[in-house]
């Protein structure tokens, strides 16, 4: 008997959004759909071949303005596969005529990447902040070792940040190139 | 209110023009993206994601307001302010419109 459901690991950099949208949809193309996806893995079930879609937003707010935004995505024809980190995943099945899109000018692309870029330079500082806080707090109550485990962990997620940034940027850059002149 | 102001709005985004065309009755936002692709025969259509960022700032701005809310769905409708920036703006393609009409006649 054929396998029903697969589960596939893979990892997609923050500004590889499309580059998974082009693969959840070969995937359909091949007859596995998406069910649910996790951090860096993916959960397929086996169907038909279908040309499925995928949109992902970069999006995080409160609980309720969460729901009147999946609402209106739904209400728009999309349907709702789930979050990870602060990427929504959205689906549509091709009809006839152009790829269904969600963001549908340059500037609310921009505005898209603009809130990624919120979400991957925010949190590594305001980590550093906290730190120094509880630092000032009380002297001479950390570990040696637990000070040199954070600093490296900074470090390495501020690289990362910067690096991800950098690269979300040249994106925007070449959106900026294409927009209407 | 200060007529000059209404000024920096223009020219609207195609997408922000032809949100507020479709405000003209109240609207939810599903229903502003079928009025939007249907009035204009197909040629423009604005995305869910684009549409729900849009709606939030014209709020903001006084050029739309919401009317009413469902247990699930805001509508909105077109202020004054909103209703003098949109007819600015057809003012403005009138003569854009003339001006290439005249000039395709000229080239023949």
């Amino acid at each position: 008997m054929e396998e029903q459901t697969l589960r596939r690991t893979r990892w997609f950099w923050p500004w590889q959004d499309q580059e998974q949208e082009r693969w959840l949809r070969e995937m359909s193309l091949a007859g596995w759909h998406l069910v649910s996806l996790g951090f860096a893995t993916y959960t397929f079930a086996r169907g038909e071949p279908l040309d499925y879609v995928y949109r992902l937003d970069c999006r995080a707010e409160s609980k309720k303005a969460q729901e009147e935004y999946l609402q209106f995505f739904r209400d728009a024809g999309w349907e709702y596969l789930g979050k990870q980190g602060s990427w929504h995943c959205f689906r549509q099945l091709r009809g006839a005529g152009d790829l269904p899109e969600i963001y549908t000018d340059a500037e609310s692309k921009l505005q898209k990447y603009r809130r990624l870029l919120l979400t991957l330079l925010t949190p590594s500082p305001l980590s550093m902040v906290v730190f120094l806080a509880a630092m000032k707090k009380y002297p001479g109550r950390h570990p040696q070792w637990f000070v040199i485990m954070y600093v490296s962990i900074f470090v390495v997620w501020t690289l990362y940040a910067v690096v991800a940034a950098v690269k979300v940027l040249m994106r925007m850059n070449e959106l900026k190139q294409i927009k209407p002149i | 209110m200060a007529q000059d102001n209404l000024e920096r709005y223009l020219p609207l985004t195609e997408s922000t023009y032809y949100i507020l065309l479709a405000l003209v009755e109240p609207l939810h936002g599903y229903a502003v993206m079928q009025r939007i692709e249907g009035m204009s025969e197909g040629q423009v259509r604005v995305g869910a994601g684009t549409l729900y960022n849009a709606l939030p700032l014209l709020l903001k701005e006084g050029l739309i307001a919401q009317v009413d809310e469902d247990s699930r769905r805001k509508y909105y409708h077109l202020t004054a302010k909103g209703k003098a920036v949109l007819l600015r703006q057809i003012e403005r393609l009138v003569v854009m419109a003339r001006n290439g009409q005249q000039i395709r006649e000229s080239l023949g």
